[in-house]
């Protein structure tokens, strides 16, 4: 029974060091969330002063060569996806943000008005995992404080799973360059150098449905921007926030609890508010597939508003 | 508990440490100990009462979980009860020459179907006795009965009459002892999803002293590595596009219909085979043979032989109990046909209560007796052609034929409804034209503009950007799973075996590539598709 449990072992730690190779091995993973890793290098890389856009989805087609070339800053698009939480995407770049640096956030409407959305965001297992490839050694000190080893030996798992299917493909498909690539395996073909996307949304009509049921906003979800704030003014950098777009006919049916939103903020809110909702109030003409994408014709007139608004921010500084 | 959990691999040690820890004496006690705790976690772990199923809606005001469990739990005693008690009388009878050896035995089979009956095929006639009466412009409310259907209950049923039958034709003695019959039925490696065992074959095996046996063990170690590379690496693959085209069949255009029927052709088999290695494997460990379920049945070069290696202890139950005692081949020509045909119908009842695997199975009937009738036909053809001076070719084509005749009554069984499974073969070819138009642009994005479904985020279910290596993965394990089947058919001899006999670095790099696609290629979560039966 020794010799037996003396090969278990020996497979058992076979398969550790296995996936201590893989994990430190590069290689990339085929998840669009992996791009995180791309956006946190283009983090470290641009130099200052620096324009740091924090969002979902509806912040990726922003023309951010516009905002570079009027106000001087090097952009970087970390936006990628609403479900990602906002609180969680703030706490992974305040180690990366530097003096003179200007954050800039915006936040879906479902994030903050739709609760069920809310749960979802902050229970997501898609968005902790790609959070921890993005700070691995933070996150792992923080599950292991907490005793959450298995979590981090499932994550890690997990993660250089993605990695194996990305090298088989690349093998496969005879792409040797991208053997020793990281983060999201399409990034370059995807996303310009400021991290947006390189292709406007598709036009769907009628606009996808997303379900969303919303309700009165809640500070306590949203105080974690005031925590932001605070740390940044210690750090000589400056919190920027800016309602999202919605088509009218939307923000017409949801007006009462929008403008709680708007209400809550302006209240609460210790940072910079650009503008108001009624602002990013575009007809469905502007839209792409969701109300929360902007189409080529609406990104441009967000932009250039946006644009303004910052300008303005910034000269009352 | 299933088996690609966390908890079984942690419930198999212990169990088997304790196992070789104890005296002899003891042992059975703790293997049906453990077989009670493993399905028992089974419900603790997988019952979900927010789940709905067509004949089953949770109301939390109205349903508690506890009598669903109860309800189990005493229908489970009850099968192993009467099994007991009606074989020992069934050996009474017979001792005394009464005659009513065949009465009790006719009740035992009866009550032990009736369970059957009510758990697992009441709501389904109920349903099409009132979809006739609708039919018939009659008043006829379907009454469907709230209840859970217990896990692996085709299999137990089935056990329990092979031991009753088996008593009565006197090929063994009545079980004395309620605990090892009470195990014969609840085994943990073989409860949920089969092999169906005979109890001569496993009720003697509880019994036998089992020395620790190393070389047993390793084996029975990978066999179950085996099981667990065709479950978690390719079946479970498989099934996210089959599960993705199945249920919006009429989104996809013919080329993803035929890809998902492929997909899960291999995803039944290696899912059902994987699980059959795991549990003989298993079983091993604690020096119990199971039967072998599967040989090779994708390699068979017709349809009847591929019923011969497919779910073997299946229909050697059926061949055992209901097709010979029907008269077999040794009937006229039309009643053996007649035999064959019932024979694949009630296969197809007994995988489910749902018109889907009536036509399935009943298809595959028709195939068999199709094979006899065109016989004459075939040889002659095969002469004309002269592929009879090519017998590997001809081989070849006939295994080719014959999968391919076999996926096609497949789209029925995985098909969730009977007008689906329609859908589907009537619409295989559908897009072609255009599809091949596009491909003659040679433009990248032509093609992918024609091929890759808008607006959705995934592409037959799995996220676009993960779609490629993961059918690049699946294709791979397809193709080495192939190669082994092909090797092992081709050399006669088990591919374990083959390893043996390798040095002992070949076999080192061999078991860790098998290792290393299952801890970094295997996907997790999914449930045996068997354990629905």
């Amino acid at each position: 029974m020794r010799k037996l449990f003396g090969y278990i072992a020996l497979c058992i730690l076979s398969m550790i060091l296995t996936m201590a190779v893989l994990w430190l091995m590069p290689g990339t993973i085929p998840h669009d969330l992996a791009a995180l890793v791309n956006k946190k290098e283009m983090l470290k890389q641009k130099k200052s002063p620096r324009m740091i856009f924090i969002g979902g989805s509806s912040q990726l087609t922003l023309k951010t060569d516009l905002l570079e070339k009027e106000l001087g800053y090097s952009m970087i698009d970390m936006s990628l996806w609403g479900g990602l939480g906002t609180s969680e995407h703030l706490e992974e770049i305040k180690e990366h943000v530097r003096p003179g640096d200007v954050v800039v956030v915006t936040m879906e409407y479902a994030t903050v008005l739709d609760p069920k959305y809310y749960t979802y965001i902050h229970t997501n297992e898609e968005a902790k995992r790609y959070f921890f490839l993005m700070s691995p050694a933070r996150h792992a000190c923080q599950y292991i404080n907490n005793g959450e080893y298995y979590y981090v030996f499932k994550t890690m798992l997990d993660l250089c799973q993605g990695k194996v299917k990305s090298f088989i493909r690349n093998l496969v498909l005879l792409n040797p360059t991208e053997l020793f690539a990281t983060g999201f395996p399409n990034y370059k073909n995807e996303f310009n150098t400021n991290g947006n996307r390189l292709h406007p949304y598709s036009i769907h009509r009628p606009l996808m449905n997303l379900n969303n049921t919303f309700t009165y906003p809640d500070w306590k979800k949203l105080g974690f921007l005031n925590d932001f704030n605070e740390f940044a003014t210690k750090k000589n950098v400056r919190l920027l926030f800016y309602f999202s777009h919605f088509p009218t006919s939307e923000y017409l049916l949801q007006e009462k609890y929008i403008n709680a939103y708007y209400n809550i903020m302006k209240q609460s809110f210790k940072g910079t508010l650009l503008n108001k909702p009624r602002d990013f109030m575009y007809p469905e003409e502007y839209f792409g597939d969701t109300a929360y994408h902007l189409n080529d014709k609406g990104e441009t007139v967000r932009s250039a508003m946006l644009l303004k608004m910052i300008k303005e921010a910034l000269s009352r500084q | 508990m299933q088996f690609n959990s966390l908890e079984f691999l942690i419930f198999l040690p212990v169990i088997a440490i304790l196992y070789f820890a104890l005296p002899h004496k003891y042992r059975w006690g703790l293997l049906l100990a453990a077989s009670c705790f493993f399905f028992g976690f089974f419900y603790y772990s997988s019952f979900d009462p927010l789940k709905e199923t067509p004949f089953f809606k949770y109301d939390p005001a109205k349903n508690k979980p506890v009598i669903y469990y109860i309800i189990l739990t005493l229908s489970i005693i009850s099968v192993i009860l009467v099994n007991y008690f009606v074989a020992i009388i069934i050996d009474r009878a017979k001792t005394a020459g009464s005659g009513r050896a065949k009465l009790y035995l006719v009740i035992g089979i009866i009550y032990t179907l009736l369970l059957l009956f009510v758990f697992k095929y009441f709501n389904f006639f109920s349903q099409t006795v009132s979809d006739i009466a609708l039919f018939l412009d009659l008043r006829y409310p379907p009454r469907i009965l709230k209840i859970l259907v217990p896990v692996g209950i085709s299999y137990y049923t089935f056990q329990s009459i092979s031991y009753l039958v088996d008593v009565y034709r006197g090929t063994m003695k009545p079980e004395r002892h309620l605990g090892i019959l009470s195990l014969y039925i609840l085994f943990f490696p073989k409860i949920v999803a089969g092999p169906i065992e005979r109890p001569q074959k496993l009720i003697k095996q509880f019994y036998e002293e089992h020395q620790f046996d190393y070389k047993q063990v390793m084996d029975g170690l990978k066999l179950m590595a085996w099981g667990f590379f065709q479950k978690i690496v390719i079946a479970d693959r498989a099934a996210i596009v089959a599960n993705d085209v199945f249920s919006n069949p009429k989104g996809f255009l013919g080329i993803y219909l035929i890809i998902a029927s492929l997909c899960f052709i291999f995803q039944v088999f290696c899912d059902f085979a994987g699980y059959s290695n795991i549990a003989i494997g298993t079983a091993q460990i604690f020096g119990i043979k199971l039967t072998q379920n599967f040989k090779r049945p994708y390699l068979s070069p017709s349809i009847p032989e591929l019923w011969r290696r497919w779910h073997i202890t299946l229909i050697a139950w059926f061949r055992d109990y209901v097709y010979i005692p029907l008269g077999g081949n040794r009937v006229a020509q039309l009643r053996w046909q007649f035999n064959i045909f019932t024979i694949f119908f009630l296969s197809g009842i007994w995988h489910g209560a749902n018109w889907t695997f009536i036509i399935w199975a009943s298809l595959n009937g028709f195939y068999s007796l199709a094979s006899i009738w065109t016989k004459n036909i075939r040889r002659k053809l095969v002469t004309l052609t002269g592929l009879s001076k090519v017998p590997r070719l001809h081989n070849v084509l006939k295994i080719v034929n014959t999968f391919l005749l076999f996926t096609f009554a497949g789209i029925f069984f995985r098909a969730d409804k009977t007008s689906d499974g329609f859908y589907i073969i009537t619409n295989l070819f559908s897009g072609f034209g255009g599809l091949i138009q596009t491909l003659m642009t040679m433009n990248v994005d032509t093609i992918k503009a024609y091929i890759v479904i808008q607006n959705k985020t995934t592409f037959l279910g799995f996220a676009k950007p993960a779609f490629l290596p993961e059918m690049i993965t699946l294709a791979l394990a397809i193709m080495v799973h192939g190669t082994i089947e092909i090797i092992q058919e081709v050399k006669k001899q088990s591919m374990r075996e083959m390893i043996s006999q390798k040095p002992w670095y070949v076999q080192i790099a061999l078991y860790y590539c098998l290792l290393f696609s299952i801890v970094f290629l295997g996907m997790s979560g999914q449930q045996f598709l068997y354990f629905v039966f």
